[in-house]
């Protein structure tokens, strides 16, 4: 890894689908329900998902060799249709602080396709931190020009 | 599923969330160095820089010796590479699961073309 970029998972790929459709796949628990188990041993069990800002998601997924369900949950910080999603990422462990990290899923149009970038980060208290500072500096700006 | 390493990934990645400090790192990557030769790239103070070397002391990234009055820096590998060690893990999961978003989209797509 090169230490000269802030350490982040930037995947992209293009889907032969509308921005609508892959954005439901997110959005929608019955849909991600369907998809979202990471392996042929694994079973969704349960998707519950509000993807309004400030809206919370949870997601159990059932580990068919251990018998075990995994939990993630988070929080959306950003929700825009059809193009852009901010959620919490942490996996629940009993008896444990979450792990909390910050997924973004962006979406755009090309050609009849749609490409799709998902960012994780370790550190979402930073990358919220950093979008306060940018709203508080954009405030003072704004006030500086009235003063 | 995925790779945990909680307190000292959140100390590893906030060290990091600095672009001077990564350049630091990225310096120290190539052997060890003093202070001086870590500042002259940086239009910074060597207070400044001091204090970015702190942070990076306290999360456990860099070691600081003694020579003489010379302070050396070295770089501590474990923590950064525990760190890109947990992005790999995230990365073999989302693989899987972007895949598995990519067939469900075949199927929807089929099952259109069957309507059709």
């Amino acid at each position: 890894m090169t230490v000269e970029t802030m350490p982040r998972l930037v995947l992209e790929r293009v889907y032969p689908t509308t921005p609508e459709v892959l954005f439901g796949c997110w959005t929608d628990a019955e849909q991600l329900k369907r998809w979202f188990a990471p392996s042929p041993a694994h079973v969704t069990a349960f998707a519950e998902v509000d993807a309004t800002q400030g809206g919370t998601y949870r997601i159990g997924i059932l580990d068919h060799s251990t018998g075990k369900t995994h939990i993630v949950a988070g929080v959306f910080h950003e929700v825009r249709p059809f193009s852009r999603l901010v959620f919490t990422w942490a996996w629940q462990t009993p008896g444990e602080p979450p792990d909390e990290t910050l997924v973004t899923v962006e979406i755009e149009p090309v050609g009849n396709q749609s490409k799709l970038v998902l960012t994780h980060e370790r550190f979402p208290q930073v990358a919220m931190r950093d979008s306060h500072e940018k709203g508080w500096s954009g405030c003072l700006d704004k006030l500086a020009e009235v003063l | 599923m995925v790779k945990r390493l909680g307190s000292q990934l959140d100390l590893t990645f906030a060290a990091m969330a600095d672009p001077i400090r990564r350049t630091i790192l990225a310096r120290l990557q190539q052997g060890v160095a003093t202070v001086t030769e870590l500042a002259s790239p940086h239009a910074v103070s060597l207070p400044a820089i001091s204090k970015h070397l702190r942070v990076l002391e306290r999360a456990g990234l860099i070691d600081r010796t003694k020579e003489g009055r010379i302070h050396l820096v070295r770089l501590v590998a474990r923590p950064i590479k525990d760190a890109h060690e947990w992005l790999e893990s995230y990365r073999q999961f989302w693989e899987g699961q972007l895949d598995a978003l990519g067939n469900y989209i075949d199927e929807l797509n089929a099952k259109k073309r069957r309507k059709k």
